[in-house]
């Protein structure tokens, strides 16, 4: 759907479902910088904060995210521990790194592949809810896991800092304008 | 402010001739489609439209299968585990009231939203945009309604939550013995449900029966 707008104007309404529209996204890289480096430190307390404790004939042990990890695979449960290395370490990581590469190229109005950093944009959108993976395990595994003395498992507050990181690169890649990336140095 | 701008008939069917690519903004000629056809970006190669099948009735009809799975997937137990003599089970209700009670009540306030209050919205937004569609009514609630249909896309998170349902039970496994619950099932097909409408659902279709352009 193309809208027109009067002379002059940057904003305005879409004329079929009164959503506003804009040329650019308003100040879409200062916001999305904002984001990332906020996602940035929360990634820090949801890496060293527990995520849940095992509750095993009353004796307690926490476990954060990486040191889950390697539980699982002193467990024997190598595939999940790749899972979950996957989903809530390297893919919000990278989803961080590729929206810093995007941020970079995008200031200097690079002419290097544009296609690709499209691609790479799209890759960072669609991975966003996908990190949420290890909030969701941790919140089943607490309701499941609960044989009163003998097993529990308690959540964690390193769950809700993971959950808010998952939302602010959410956020970030949201702010993120991709038509910046088709701003090429010789396109003026 | 935003304002609306208001246009001329005559300009809008001029506007209606082209078609902006919502990846890389390059500006394109639309062309009518058959039904089956697809229209791709020739710079981005980001999907522009497409012309479905009986669209409507086939969004319709998974709709409503799903919104009739909704109840057993948000209440009956989803997993149990079983050890010495005692039992446990918890359905999606559960999950979220126990992540409460351990006082992460942002996280439970997330869960409830992202795996149901988005979700089942959506689906019964399009159920009804469907209905409005199928009687060739004009709306300007639905065409709101439809925006936030897309909007609230990639916050509802049903199938990552499947995807964690698998991973905790594969660690109950290694624990104890495991009770799979009706919710399970149910929230299998809530979620092939969701799928089934973005895949049948006609984008440009619905938005141009809904403002009456067609």
């Amino acid at each position: 759907m193309l809208n027109k707008l009067p002379e002059g104007k940057h904003d305005g309404l879409c004329t079929r479902c009164l959503a506003p529209v804009h040329f650019r996204k308003h100040n879409s890289i200062e916001r999305s910088w904002a984001l990332v480096i906020a996602s940035l430190i929360a990634f820090i307390p949801a890496n060293t904060l527990p995520i849940m404790t095992v509750n095993y004939f009353g004796s307690g042990t926490s476990d954060t995210i990486l040191s889950g990890i390697v539980t699982l695979i002193n467990l024997g449960m190598a595939p999940v521990a790749l899972i979950i290395f996957i989903a809530s370490f390297l893919v919000p990581l990278s989803k961080i790194i590729g929206l810093i590469i995007l941020l970079i190229t995008a200031n200097r109005h690079s002419n290097i592949q544009p296609v690709q950093r499209t691609v790479l944009y799209r890759m960072v959108e669609f991975l966003g809810k996908w990190s949420m993976l290890d909030v969701f395990v941790v919140a089943i595994m607490g309701a499941v896991v609960n044989l009163g003395y003998i097993t529990s498992i308690v959540p964690g507050k390193g769950a809700a800092a993971f959950a808010i990181m998952v939302i602010l690169t959410m956020f970030a890649a949201h702010a993120f304008d991709p038509r910046l990336i088709w701003d090429l140095k010789n396109n003026e | 402010m935003p304002e609306l701008v208001n246009l001329s008939t005559e300009e809008q069917l001029d506007l209606q001739q082209w078609l902006a690519c919502s990846d890389c903004d390059l500006l394109l000629e639309r062309k009518p489609l058959a039904e089956g056809e697809t229209a791709s970006c020739p710079r981005c190669k980001s999907n522009l439209d497409e012309r479905k099948k009986d669209s409507c009735n086939r969004t319709l009809a998974v709709a409503i299968a799903g919104l009739i799975s909704v109840i057993p997937a948000i209440s009956q137990p989803l997993l149990g585990l079983k050890a010495v003599g005692l039992a446990n089970e918890a359905s999606l209700i559960q999950c979220i009231s126990s992540i409460f009670q351990s006082q992460l009540y942002l996280v439970s306030v997330l869960l409830s939203i992202f795996c149901i209050i988005v979700p089942v919205s959506r689906l019964l937004i399009i159920c009804y945009l469907m209905i409005l569609v199928r009687r060739n009514q004009r709306s300007t609630l639905g065409i709101r309604l439809y925006r936030y249909f897309h909007e609230w896309e990639e916050w509802g998170m049903l199938e990552v939550f499947m995807l964690g349902l698998v991973v905790a039970l594969y660690k109950i496994l290694g624990l104890a013995d495991a009770i799979y619950g009706l919710g399970l099932v149910s929230l299998a097909s809530l979620l092939i449900s969701a799928t089934l409408v973005t895949q049948f659902l006609d984008n440009q279709y619905v938005w141009e029966r809904l403002s009456g352009q067609r």
